[in-house]
């Protein structure tokens, strides 16, 4: 390096360290939301220059003349060295999903700070290592997936854990999907048909690019992008027409019973006719919208109002039961490190790589990437007035559902909102009310809409907070039909080791009954969730976030195994120190959310208050009739925290063997890295 | 057809438009390259890098026609996890 470049780092360093420290002891009315941008874009870039360097060249010793499997496996197809950068789009593309805006917007009931600094700090030391480390795992696999590592590296028990962990992930993260988009759409004629009108845009626009136009994908894409625009207009004509206005309103259980009939028909239909599609329309519009978003809050700066820390960090917040520790890690989780990324980092993406020193561009800046998303996330839900953003996230059991009733506890919290405050914007937004819209799509609507509206005009608020929720629930619904398609392979997978028929993937009979299954899993929670007094999001996004830094574990397992193996023991915690945090937050937080006597956390003091109050016969009818539903529910989440609990516990320990087994030298599964070849391409 | 329609108006310019030295030529050239990138980027031009791969490596067979790679293509795309949380 030269001094230039020195001089220029240190700068880099002196400005994030500067920002940084203004986001964390700035105790003022407000803060301005430039801050967090300066302070993320310079501990990222800090990250990738040097944190990344130092695995690529010390821990993982990438080498550039080694050959990767797109140029040893070259098929044109799968396996295809492709440019870099294109590659870099396709991974970011594929890891970016609804979870990065979510989490932070629940996280945000602790105040901006929290989540913040765990969004930076987890995403340069872990998130983007577990991306990077999985990728560089997989490139010297030939590409192989995460649970055929686990399997090859840990043995039988890893696989089959690393099997049934991205089953019930899956399952669990359709629900919760589900829920927030149920949550945006109830008695909303205006969201509700123009979510409507993805589907059939998203079929034509597949006949379009198979039939009349093949593979067309730019016009096609334009084509529908421009369709999509319009059905948020015409989406503001429906709600004013007063017969149509009918047709989409609806409220949350009715909702859920439709999309569970969507998700089912999405499954089975070839994904030509929609999922495709659908998809590509997605990826641009997420791009689209994630890049507006920055060059809105660059030229905006708008002042953040919520406190660095709200009173909520004692566990009583209204969005979900739980105190800081460890709550903040759980409910941030993909925007700071996501397991879920380790299948595509141990999926697609290898097979495109034509050198391996871009493993860590593509691997850890693609999740720098995402985590920065998280950040804007933040910054959206926190430019609200905190009255306004805990009148949308507080579901009616807990601040009662007369508006009245809601805005006088928010007060209380020393939140002030009024009941006028929230039917004006309300009618911005062209809704009915915006009470207890739990989920965190319409807060970050509204976010997104008042910061479009003034970067680029301040008019056509309403339009913009219905562009925002067509925007989450279009790549929401994109996860869902992809989610649902994979997890019917798996379930197909599995199934056919017992019954060989149900294991052709093709076989229309096993189609129809996995897809079944698969929607019928995910449809429970998502009902439940519609019904459930606290919410649904109090107790399915714990889960989820539980699932997902368990799958983010077991990927930092095999990433450990293998880099002891390699010889590396004294560089292990790269790997393992993330590892060993993932473990006390998921094991405390499976812990609390079992036994916490707290009605709000623990699922089975919930189970018991309800049941209790049931036999006594204290509860109103209607909610009489739900008990046994609830009661059972309860059970059923505190028996899949107790699986995801010992699961994760098996397989450390499992690690711990194999690891103590290869650093003395004893019997373990050898190391399955492939030998070296040299590489015959001219860049290298 | 003969005609002439607005969008062919269009294209006749683009093709006479900077041919040669200077700002205009430089323009040209940076459009088309940003152009080609973003074919590459959405997958535009998979046909075509098909067919260039089809000659390098199976130089004897008939290659699939533009409608057939579309949907072999879309087939093995959604066979694996593609999309994430």
């Amino acid at each position: 390096m030269g001094w230039g470049q020195r001089l220029a780092w240190t700068a880099v360093a002196v400005l994030g360290a500067g920002a940084a420290g203004a986001i964390a002891l700035h105790r003022g009315e407000s803060i301005n939301s430039i801050w967090f941008i300066v302070a993320a874009v310079c501990i990222y870039a800090l990250g990738l220059r040097f944190y990344s360097a130092f695995v690529a060249a010390r821990v993982l010793a990438l080498d550039a003349t080694r050959a990767t499997p797109a140029e040893r496996l070259n098929d044109g197809r799968d396996y295809l060295p492709t440019n870099r950068w294109i590659v870099f789009g396709h991974h970011f593309a594929a890891i970016a999903g609804p979870g990065p805006l979510i989490g932070p917007t629940l996280a945000a009931q602790f105040g901006y700070l929290p989540g913040t600094i765990w969004i930076l700090i987890g995403a340069v030391l872990g998130g983007c290592v577990q991306d990077f480390v999985i990728l560089f795992c997989s490139l010297r696999r030939n590409g192989r997936s995460l649970g055929q590592m686990a399997r090859d590296e840990l043995g039988a028990l890893g696989g089959a854990v690393a099997l049934i962990g991205v089953m019930a992930i899956m399952i669990i993260l359709i629900a919760v999907l589900g829920l927030v988009v149920v949550n945006a759409m109830k008695h909303s004629p205006w969201a509700t048909s123009t979510v409507a009108a993805t589907i059939p845009i998203a079929v034509l626009i597949g006949l379009y690019m198979r039939n009349l136009r093949p593979g067309r994908v730019i016009e096609g894409t334009a084509l529908g992008v421009a369709l999509l625009v319009f059905s948020v207009v015409a989406g503001g004509w429906i709600d004013h027409h007063p017969v149509l206005r009918g047709w989409f309103d609806y409220d949350g259980p009715q909702l859920a019973l439709m999309i569970i009939a969507y998700g089912f028909a999405a499954a089975v239909l070839p994904v030509w006719l929609l999922l495709a599609p659908r998809d590509y329309l997605s990826t641009f519009m997420k791009i689209g919208t994630i890049v507006a978003l920055a060059i809105a809050i660059v030229i905006l700066r708008p002042e953040v109002k919520m406190p660095a820390m709200t009173q909520f960090i004692d566990g009583t917040g209204p969005i979900f039961g739980g105190t800081l520790f460890p709550f903040v890690f759980i409910t941030i989780a993909c925007g700071a490190i996501s397991g879920f990324h380790s299948l595509i980092s141990s999926g697609t993406t290898p097979k495109l790589l034509g050198n391996e020193r871009d493993a860590r561009f593509i691997g850890y800046g693609a999740m720098a990437m995402e985590s920065f998303v998280a950040v804007m996330a933040m910054v959206a839900a926190t430019v609200l007035d905190p009255g306004v953003y805990f009148a949308i996230n507080s579901p009616a059991g807990v601040v009662g559902a007369e508006a009245a009733r809601a805005v006088q506890t928010i007060s209380e919290w020393g939140f002030p909102v009024t009941v006028e405050q929230m039917t004006a914007l309300a009618r911005e937004m062209g809704e009915s009310t915006l009470f207890a819209r739990t989920g965190g799509a319409p807060s970050l609507a509204v976010g997104m809409a008042s910061i479009f509206s003034q970067a680029f005009g301040n008019t056509l608020l309403a339009v913009w907070y219905h562009f925002a929720i067509m925007f989450e629930a279009l790549f929401i619904l994109t996860t869902l039909d992809a989610g649902t398609r994979v997890a019917r392979f798996m379930l197909q997978d599995m199934l056919g080791n017992v019954f060989p028929a149900l294991g052709r993937t093709s076989w229309y009979p096993s189609v129809l009954l996995c897809s079944a299954l698969v929607v019928a899993g995910w449809g429970y929670f998502l009902y439940i969730g519609t019904i459930d007094p606290l919410g649904g999001i109090n107790s399915l996004w714990p889960l989820f976030g539980i699932a997902n830094q368990m799958l983010a574990a077991i990927a930092l397992c095999v990433s450990t195994t293998v880099i002891v193996k390699s010889g590396k023991l004294r560089y292990a915690w790269v790997t393992a120190v993330p590892l060993a945090w993932l473990v006390v937050i998921t094991s405390a937080a499976a812990w609390e959310k079992l036994f916490s006597p707290e009605l709000r956390i623990g699922f089975l003091a919930h189970a018991s208050d309800l049941s209790e109050k049931l036999a006594a016969g204290v509860l109103p009818p209607e909610k009489a009739a739900q008990a046994p539903q609830l009661i059972f529910n309860d059970r059923l989440d505190a028996v899949l925290t107790a699986f995801f609990l010992v699961t994760t516990w098996v397989l450390v320990i499992e690690t711990v063997r194999v690891c103590h087994a290869a650093a003395t030298g004893r019997r373990c599964p050898p190391s399955t890295e492939t030998p070296y070849v040299r590489t015959q391409l001219a860049e290298a | 057809m003969g005609m002439k329609t607005p969008w062919s108006r269009v294209r006749e310019l683009w093709r006479r438009f900077g041919r040669g030295p200077g700002p205009a030529g430089r323009l040209r050239t940076a459009a088309s390259a940003a152009w080609r990138a973003l074919r590459a980027a959405t997958g535009d031009d998979g046909y075509e890098r098909y067919l260039a791969h089809h000659r390098l490596r199976h130089g004897g067979d008939v290659p699939m026609s533009r409608a057939e790679f579309f949907r072999a293509e879309q087939r093995r795309k959604w066979d694996g996890i593609r999309r994430c949380c």
